[in-house]
C-alpha cells in the first residue's frame, strides 16, 4: 500500500503562512512546485505538511502578485521543463513583512500562553 | 501606430496564464510517482498515490483560473479609470463629442418617433372599410 502520511503527529500550515513559506524557500533560489513542497517538507522533518492541492494555488496568487516570476526551464541533465518560480523583489520586500508579523503574533500568542508570573 | 497601441494590450492579455497549469500539475505527479517507486511503491501504485496525495485536478485548476479572473476584473476596473482620466483631461473635446452624440441621438429618436406614429403604425380605428380619407397629401 502507498504511504499515507498519518494526521496525528503532523501540524497542519495555519492559514496565510504558507505564501510566508514559500517565498523563505525560494530565497534560496529558483524551485519547481514539487521541490518547494518536499523543501519544506525536509526541513521540518516531515513535521510540516503541505498541502500539495493548496500549493499550486498559492504559486499562482503569488504570481499574480508580482511576488514571484515563473518560467518554464529545463534544468540540466534531464530532458523535461519544469515550471521555476524566482522571488521578485517585490517578493523580498513582502517575505520581510510578513515575517515581522508571524514575529508579532507570535510574541503575543505567546504573551497568553506562558504570562510572566506577577508578584 | 495607433493600432499597436491599442491591439499590443489585448493580445498581452489574451495569453492564458494558467493555461500550462495541466502540464504543470503532471509533472508535479510525475515527480512525486518516481519518489514514491524509489522508495520501492510499485509502477502503478506510486501513479495512483502521488495522483491521490495532489487531489481533486480539476478543483486545483479551477481554483487557479479563479486566482487569474479577478486580474481581469482589477485590469478592467483600472481600463476604465483611466478612459475616465482622459475624458476629464480634454474636457472640452470631451463636451463636444458627448454634446453632439447627444444631439443626434436625440434629433433621430425625435424624427422617428413620428415617422413612427405617422406612417408606420396602422390607424387605431377598428373597421377600416368604413373610414374615408379626406385630403389629397400624404
Amino acid at each position: 500500500m502507498p504511504r499515507i502520511p498519518p494526521t496525528t503527529d503532523r501540524i497542519e500550515l495555519l492559514h496565510g503562512t504558507l505564501d510566508m513559506l514559500i517565498l523563505r524557500t525560494l530565497l534560496l533560489g529558483p524551485r519547481h512546485g514539487h521541490e518547494i513542497a518536499k523543501h519544506i517538507q525536509r526541513s521540518t522533518d516531515d513535521l510540516l505538511q503541505v498541502e500539495h492541492g493548496s500549493l499550486y494555488p498559492a504559486l499562482h496568487r503569488l504570481e499574480r502578485r508580482a511576488w514571484v516570476s515563473a518560467r518554464w526551464e529545463t534544468p540540466k541533465g534531464q530532458n523535461r521543463e519544469f515550471k521555476y518560480y524566482r522571488l521578485t523583489s517585490a517578493g523580498r520586500k513582502q517575505l520581510n513583512s510578513e515575517e515581522s508579523r508571524w514575529k508579532q503574533m507570535t510574541a503575543a500568542i505567546a504573551r497568553i500562553m506562558w504570562p510572566v508570573e506577577e508578584r | 501606430m495607433f493600432s499597436k497601441r491599442i491591439f499590443k494590450p489585448l493580445a498581452q492579455r489574451s495569453v492564458d496564464p494558467y493555461a500550462d497549469t495541466a502540464r504543470e500539475l503532471q509533472n508535479h505527479v510525475d515527480l512525486e510517482a518516481e519518489e514514491l517507486r524509489d522508495a520501492g511503491v510499485k509502477g502503478s501504485d506510486a501513479e495512483c498515490a502521488a495522483r491521490r496525495m495532489l487531489g481533486n485536478q480539476s478543483l486545483i485548476r479551477e481554483e487557479i483560473y479563479t486566482v487569474w479572473t479577478s486580474i481581469r476584473l482589477e485590469q478592467l476596473k483600472q481600463d476604465a479609470h483611466y478612459a475616465l482620466r482622459g475624458l476629464l483631461r480634454n474636457l472640452g473635446f470631451s463636451l463636444v463629442a458627448i454634446l453632439s452624440l447627444g444631439l443626434g441621438i436625440g434629433a433621430n429618436t425625435a424624427i422617428f418617433t413620428f415617422v413612427n406614429a405617422a406612417f408606420l403604425r396602422p390607424l387605431p380605428i377598428r373597421r377600416r372599410s368604413e373610414s374615408w380619407r379626406f385630403g389629397n397629401s400624404l
